[in-house]
């Protein structure tokens, strides 16, 4: 085997389990917001098959998304935004777009920006399209050197 | 989440000079109809009372949790969270699978092929 194949592995211990949220009962009316995956979520896939959504410009890309008002868009529903993503990092950050958009900073989490509150949003255009980031790779460096993040995390 | 004061205020001076504006990305909600008919409200109006989302359950993680996110982001700025929905009554609560790296014997590593699992240490 060659030297570039091989690398270091560690054993992996048996299965384990972590929560994520809390699913409420269907309440169609309500609904304001539909997200999924192209190709792995099934309420998109459906979307996509009656001819509700074009997501022409973004499925097969790299992190893309489309958000895009769509009306009926399942029983019960009379409209909602439709975030459609070519990947899970693609429509994670349509999600978080609309997170954005609605007044809650990236960073409120990192440097406890405060949101900016509204009881009121709109969205006021049919559709957008982001394509993929310019840079495929991007990331941010937390310090965890003294004194910065080490008082916090202990 | 409290960070230092300092650090929160350096960053924000270096990253964010232009508080929560959307870095240069196109905007498609505003805080007003801008007097336009077509404008679909999904705060406040018919869903004052709190909005629903709902995502699949078969969908990445990751995209689960950031659609939880969004509904508690919403009731950040409108005072009232929305709920998740995966579309399922009685849906019981999301969980993901995962495999730790087994670390009680760090003496002896051995070579294989790549793994998704593979995990490099970082920094610090």
């Amino acid at each position: 085997m060659a030297v570039a194949d091989t690398c270091l592995q560690f054993t992996t211990l048996s299965p384990s389990f972590f929560a994520g949220p809390s699913y409420a009962d269907p309440a169609p009316a309500k609904v304001v917001v539909i997200a999924g995956t192209i190709g792995k979520s099934t309420v998109i896939d459906a979307l996509v098959a009656a001819g509700k959504l074009d997501v022409a410009a973004t499925k097969g890309k790299w992190e893309a998304f489309t958000s895009q008002v769509v009306n009926d868009p399942v029983p019960g529903t009379a409209r909602a935004l439709v975030i459609a993503g070519s990947d899970a990092r693609g429509t994670i950050f349509g999600i978080y777009d609309v997170s954005e958009q609605i007044g809650v900073s990236p960073w409120y989490f990192w440097t406890d920006t405060p949101p900016k509150v509204s009881k009121e949003h709109y969205v006021v255009a049919a559709k957008k399209v982001q394509g993929s980031p310019s840079v495929r790779y991007r990331g941010f460096f937390l310090n965890d050197e003294q004194p910065a993040l080490t008082g916090w995390v202990s | 989440m409290h960070l230092s004061t300092r650090l929160g205020a350096l960053a924000l001076t270096c990253l964010l000079p232009a508080a929560v504006t959307a870095l240069g990305q196109e905007r498609i909600i505003s805080i007003t109809a801008n007097n336009s008919a077509s404008a679909f409200q999904i705060a406040g109006g018919p869903v004052a009372g709190g909005g629903q989302i709902l995502v699949s359950d078969n969908d990445y993680w990751g995209v689960i949790r950031a659609a939880g996110d969004l509904a508690q982001d919403f009731g950040r700025v409108t005072g009232v969270n929305y709920t998740l929905s995966c579309g399922k009554a009685g849906a019981p609560q999301a969980r993901y699978e995962y495999r730790g790296v087994n670390n009680l014997n760090n003496t002896h590593v051995r070579l294989a092929p790549l793994t998704p699992y593979l995990t490099l240490g970082g920094g610090g």
